[in-house]
């Protein structure tokens, strides 16, 4: 029992565990239906696009996380805009605006002499986080919860069948944003613990692994949270043992259990076929 | 007679500037079938999008029970089975789930189920003769079964319109008695169900008031009157088979006339009464 509560000694272990699993839970509660509706690469987008407003905001003196928020909410609305007004499909729309924002985050990065560490927005620092940030992310990871009890099942309809939303009229319009306002509050407040790359981890691999088990969406809501939970704990106390970086490490806890999925996946196929066959 | 549904000098033209209906007027009752005929790309479907307010109307007016088109919305008392469906046919939901959708306007604003809301799901189901695949996930079926769960949650919604654009395509006979029978129980509930086919036999045994279109409204009123020779012939032009069958049996020279436009064809006998074998 000693190897559970050892890393508990320290404070910034007791940050950093917490920190990460108040980010993965929003995170993995957006990647189910980031995961079914194909919108995987809307997390990876979406969470590079929020560079040039962490760079803007530095540079401003302003929080970083505002900047980040902003960044985000300007690429929602951007995005529904060319969706809406122009014949470009959606995910078209995502890349145009996106990669566009990246990009100018990058140019800022380098015009804008920081001591900003791009590693850190990258990869994050979980053993840096401090108590004034535990709030913060907590707050979110609230806010994410609850809308999601109220305004799930809604969310779940306009995403299968948007005609059916509008027939019995759900504000459609404001879903649609409502939903990309969470994913970018997500995302903001995953930044500082996990970094852009492993927040978009988060918001695939939980999704894809209940997809292989094959679970309805009401179970993918319940599990994900779960699972990232989980990765999250295994991720930081393994981090402590090896000596690795908490967050990648997180990571692999999540591939873990995808394989383990893909693994149950490919055992069920095999052996339906011979039961069927079976005299 | 209370008015249900009434539209009034609507115009619809797309984006393209192409003019899909042109001053369609007509207004429907409670407690009435009303099929809407019409040839490929007579509006048909278009009709149902503008009545739903999803195209918008570049003239006119749509209103039901008095209410404005978003109003109605609102109160759930619309239902529509689209020609075909948007969907996300990969979506982790099972077809108990997919039905249940239809309900969620009559739940609270946590959309939990009550079991009120499982059983109108499990009688609905019943209805349309699909529980025994209430677990199946939605794009494990095919596609008339497919129709059958979205009519299956048209009802479950207890709209007291229901729109139904084409539902029979892909359907078997079978289910397609199923599914006629279910909109005759409808009505005596007091729906008004509005529904377009190619179907043309069939239309007589269940449908009160018919509608043909063709970008204009070419006839509409009680569905003997409105389904002759004549109104078929300016709605089709050519597209529809038609025969002229010579009365072998009887004495008098007397023709039959038999229009197709589906594998049920329509006959129309010189009296004006019509039958269909
Ligand atoms: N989104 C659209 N943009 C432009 N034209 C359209 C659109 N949808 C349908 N049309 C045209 O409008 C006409 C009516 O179409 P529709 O209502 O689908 O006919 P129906 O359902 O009777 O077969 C057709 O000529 C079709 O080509
Ligand atoms: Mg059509």
């Amino acid at each position: 029992m000693t190897w559970l509560l050892e890393p508990l000694q320290f404070e910034f272990m007791r940050y950093a565990l917490t920190a990460m699993v108040l980010a993965a839970i929003p995170l993995s509660l957006l990647s189910c239906f980031l995961v079914v509706r194909g919108w995987a690469l809307m997390g990876d987008a979406l969470s590079h696009a929020v560079l040039p407003g962490v760079v803007l905001a530095y540079a401003l003196g302003l929080p970083l996380l505002l900047g980040a928020f902003l960044a985000g909410l300007f690429c929602a609305a951007a995005v529904g805009f060319i969706d809406q007004k122009t014949k470009l499909k959606e995910d078209t729309a995502m890349g145009v605006v996106f990669t566009g924002l990246f990009a100018l985050g990058l140019v800022l990065f380098s015009v804008v002499h920081s001591n900003l560490h791009l590693n850190h927005i990258l990869f994050g620092d979980a053993l840096g986080v401090e108590s004034e940030q535990l709030w913060q992310i907590g707050a979110v990871t609230a806010s994410v919860i609850v809308l999601m009890l109220v305004f799930g099942r809604d969310w779940q309809l306009q995403l299968f069948d948007p005609i059916q939303a509008r027939t019995m009229g759900l504000p459609v319009g404001r879903l649609h944003y409502g939903l990309l306002v969470i994913l970018s509050m997500s995302i903001v407040s995953a930044l500082s613990t996990v970094g852009i790359i492993i927040a978009m981890s988060l918001l695939i691999l939980p999704g894809a692994t209940l997809v292989l088990m094959r679970v309805s969406m009401r179970k993918m809501l319940w599990l994900s949270p779960i699972l990232g939970s989980s990765a999250a704990l295994i991720g930081g106390y393994l981090s402590f043992y090896l000596d690795s970086a908490p967050a990648p490490t997180m990571v692999l806890a999540m591939g873990v259990q995808f394989c383990l999925a893909l693994l149950a996946q490919q055992y069920r196929d095999y052996r339906v076929p011979k039961l069927k066959g079976a005299p | 007679m209370t008015e249900l549904l009434k539209v009034e000098n609507l115009s619809v033209r797309y984006s393209n500037g192409h003019q899909a209906l042109e001053d369609i007027n007509f207004s429907l009752p409670k407690a009435t079938i009303c099929a809407l005929v019409g040839a490929n790309g007579s509006g048909k479907s278009t009709l149902f999008k503008s009545i739903m307010g999803f195209v918008p109307a570049s003239q006119g007016l749509v209103s039901i029970a008095g209410l404005p088109v978003e109003e109605a919305v609102r109160q759930q008392r619309i239902a529509y089975v689209p020609q075909t469906e948007q969907v996300d046919w990969d979506f982790p939901v099972s077809v108990n789930d997919v039905v249940m959708m239809g309900r969620y306007g009559h739940m609270g604003w946590l959309r939990r189920p009550k079991a009120a809301d499982h059983e109108a799901v499990a009688v609905a189901l019943e209805k349309v003769g699909m529980s025994a695949f209430a677990h199946r996930q939605i794009g494990q079926l095919s596609g008339g079964q497919k129709k059958r769960v979205f009519v299956a949650r048209a009802l479950a919604q207890a709209a007291e319109l229901v729109l139904l654009d084409e539902p029979f395509t892909g359907v078997d006979v079978t289910s397609e008695a199923q599914i006629v029978e279910l909109l005759r129980t409808l009505r005596d509930e007091g729906c008004l169900i509005v529904i377009s086919t190619h179907n043309l036999g069939a239309v007589p045994d269940y449908c009160d008031l018919s509608i043909i279109i063709r970008q204009h409204l070419v006839a509409f009123g009680p569905t003997s009157d409105v389904l002759t020779a004549h109104n078929l012939q300016s709605a089709f032009g050519g597209k529809l088979r038609h025969h002229v069958l010579q009365h072998l049996g009887g004495e008098s020279s007397e023709s039959v006339t038999v229009f197709t436009d589906d594998e049920r064809p329509l006959v129309l006998y010189p009296t004006g009464q019509d039958q269909s074998p």
